[in-house]
């Protein structure tokens, strides 16, 4: 009973194994190999969770039912496994160019990601919460990690603060429905009980703001923008992406698990679906104003919060919806922040003035930035295009009709900032520009690979989505996770 | 423990007390009695070998108290784990074999790493 348990979270305990490895190797002064042991660590955890053995393919549940395995929970570790191994692309070069001889990071960057995988993998309220709490502090000392520069103090210390916060009540909110179903598991709540008690909502409002902060929802962005910009840029990258990719999973299934039995649950999803409008409204309007690239993100990653939680509301159709836009979200988001870092100066912050011209002298540059940005913001035949439709459509099915249409205004109306970057590249000349001077060619490598899937995956969507409809079809969240 | 009524639980909680309390009386008295007095300035502090407690408390004192306080806590807590494991250990020995061990050897040895990190890093320095 153990030993099996023990197999189905291999890929857990290899990555674990990994950062243990790395730290030793750190304390030991052996540290020009890191990146590579690292990378070495993301790339075998996603290949020891593809489905290869017999039965791995099928959602299960192990170590009594508190965490998912195979399966879907399978493609969500791949995921955040892919959002570690690209921000490892930037990272080292970033840190050399910035004078920073920091190497804790690399342990850091493995730790969070386990977080990720346990958050976005758990069947039960309270690995939901040691996973986000192994993922949060992780992103708290990588936000705060060039501890000279006050900006990047300033991000550590916001972000610890209302992150601190929210785990109040998040923690507050279990607490309210574990009184009231009697259990944490997702398999055991009683929720007739649950119900009856009057716990529900209160319970399920607290967990909500907990998780609507980690992804920076509307009322709960305010951080968004400031840490990212504090942030090392590379990093910045992976707290939009992996911890976001991790965060909205787990109140997938929390809403997916929970809901179906409750009669309120029109209720809830209408709120969410008002939450969802509202953040992308605000992250696509307030990112026009932006002059710093590196805060133009931040919004634009509120506004794409906004979508994803627009197919949270679709119920199981939506989810996978929100777990393919969260994948080609993560491709496109790492690039775009991993170029902004290699084009950052020393002590110089990341501004649209400084990158007039930018594509012209670097032509290379110049168009796979533009590939992001037009991913982003959602122009065909890019992925960024593709995960969009799957959202919309999702949203459309499950009758929210009316918020469809307005995301797609706004999704429209978010993309003048996007184009603004590629035309201020291309058309446009400054007294003071960026140079690109990359130390090594990771940055490079990492850029064209993602460039390249980003392509993939747009021009033969088919390829990858009915791998994925395969996995789900198999995977069967709903039904066969509940013996 | 019924015939001493609805408190009758508790006795053995109560008989504790009183004992613990007369043992520290008597240490302490014993030790007032039968111990050379030589009271000095130090020794009669609150705090002794530590800081002084009265004074304004908007004092700077040295940062590495507190990294010093949170390794002490962080080793503190992981330990209190075992205290469940060692108490249940029979039972789990008789239904899991020698599992539970290797277990709790893991356990051990990952707190190792953090200690090594720890003392190679520099965080038990005190310069």
């Amino acid at each position: 009973m153990f030993n099996q348990d023990l197999i189905h979270i291999i890929p857990i305990l290899f990555l674990i194994a990994t950062g243990l490895l790395l730290m030793m190797l750190d304390a030991f002064k052996v540290r020009s190999v890191l990146p590579l042991i690292a990378g070495i660590g993301f790339v075998g955890t996603a290949v020891l969770a593809l489905p290869l053995q017999e039965g791995m393919d099928v959602q299960q549940l192990a170590f009594n039912k508190m965490i998912f395995t195979g399966g879907l929970a399978s493609l969500v570790t791949i995921l955040l496994s892919v959002s570690g191994l690209f921000t490892l692309f930037f990272l080292s070069d970033f840190l050399k160019r910035q004078e920073k001889p920091i190497y804790d990071i690399y342990a850091l960057l493995v730790f969070a990601v386990v977080g990720m995988i346990l958050l976005a993998n758990a069947n039960d309220l309270i690995v939901t919460f040691i996973g986000l709490e192994t993922m949060s502090i992780c992103l708290y000392i990588m936000a705060a990690l060039f501890k000279r520069d006050l900006k990047s103090n300033e991000a550590g210390l916001k972000y610890f603060l209302l992150g601190a916060f929210a785990t109040g009540f998040f923690i507050y909110g279990i607490a309210l429905i574990y009184g009231g179903a009697g259990s944490t598991n997702y398999s055991s709540m009683d929720f007739a009980r649950l119900q009856e008690s009057g716990l529900l909502l209160p319970g399920m409002g607290l967990i909500l703001i907990g998780f609507l902060f980690k992804v920076s929802a509307f009322p709960f962005h305010a951080w968004t923008p400031d840490v990212y910009s504090g942030s090392p840029t590379p990093l910045a990258g992976f707290m939009a992406t992996g911890s976001k990719a991790a965060a909205f999973i787990a109140f997938g299934i929390f809403l997916n698990k929970t809901l179906p039995d409750v009669v309120v649950n029109e209720k809830i999803y209408n709120v969410i679906g008002v939450i969802a409008l509202l953040t992308m409204i605000y992250g696509n309007v307030v990112a026009v104003q932006q002059k710093s690239l590196k805060r133009m993100l931040a919004y634009s990653s509120i506004a794409h919060s906004g979508y994803v939680l627009l197919a949270l509301c679709a119920g199981p159709e939506g989810l996978m919806a929100a777990v393919f836009y969260m994948f080609i979200y993560t491709l496109m988001n790492i690039g775009a922040f991993g170029m902004i870092g290699m084009a950052e100066l020393k002590d110089q912050d990341a501004d649209l003035d400084g990158w007039k011209g930018l594509g012209m002298r670097n032509p290379w540059f110049g168009a796979a930035m533009s590939i992001f940005l037009f991913s982003l913001a959602g122009i065909p035949p890019l992925a960024g295009f593709m995960s969009k439709y799957f959202v919309f459509i999702s949203a459309i099915h499950a009758k929210y009709t009316l918020l469809a249409i307005l995301g797609i205004i706004t999704s429209v109306a978010g993309a003048f900032y996007y184009i603004r970057v590629i035309v201020s590249m291309f058309f446009q000349t400054t007294e003071k520009p960026v140079e690109v001077k990359t130390s090594n060619i990771y940055p490079t490598i990492g850029v064209g690979i993602l460039a390249a899937l980003l392509l993939l995956f747009g021009l033969y969507p088919a390829a990858f989505t009915s791998q994925l409809d395969h996995l789900f079809v198999l995977a069967d969240y709903f039904t066969q996770a509940t013996p | 423990m019924e015939e001493f009524g609805p408190i009758g639980e508790y006795l053995p909680l109560i008989i504790l007390i009183i004992i613990a309390g007369a043992v520290a009386f008597l240490l302490t008295g014993a030790s007032r009695v039968l111990g050379p007095l030589r009271p000095n300035k130090i020794k009669e502090s609150a705090y002794e070998s530590g800081m002084d407690p009265v004074g304004t408390a908007h004092e700077r004192f040295s940062i590495k108290f507190y990294l010093v306080a949170m390794l002490f806590i962080l080793f503190d807590i992981e330990i209190v784990f075992m205290y469940p494991w060692a108490v249940q250990y029979k039972e789990l020995e008789a239904a899991y074999g020698s599992f539970p061990l290797v277990e709790m050897l893991v356990f051990v040895a990952i707190l190792f790493v953090g200690y090594i990190y720890i003392l190679k890093k520099g965080g038990l320095d005190w310069d």
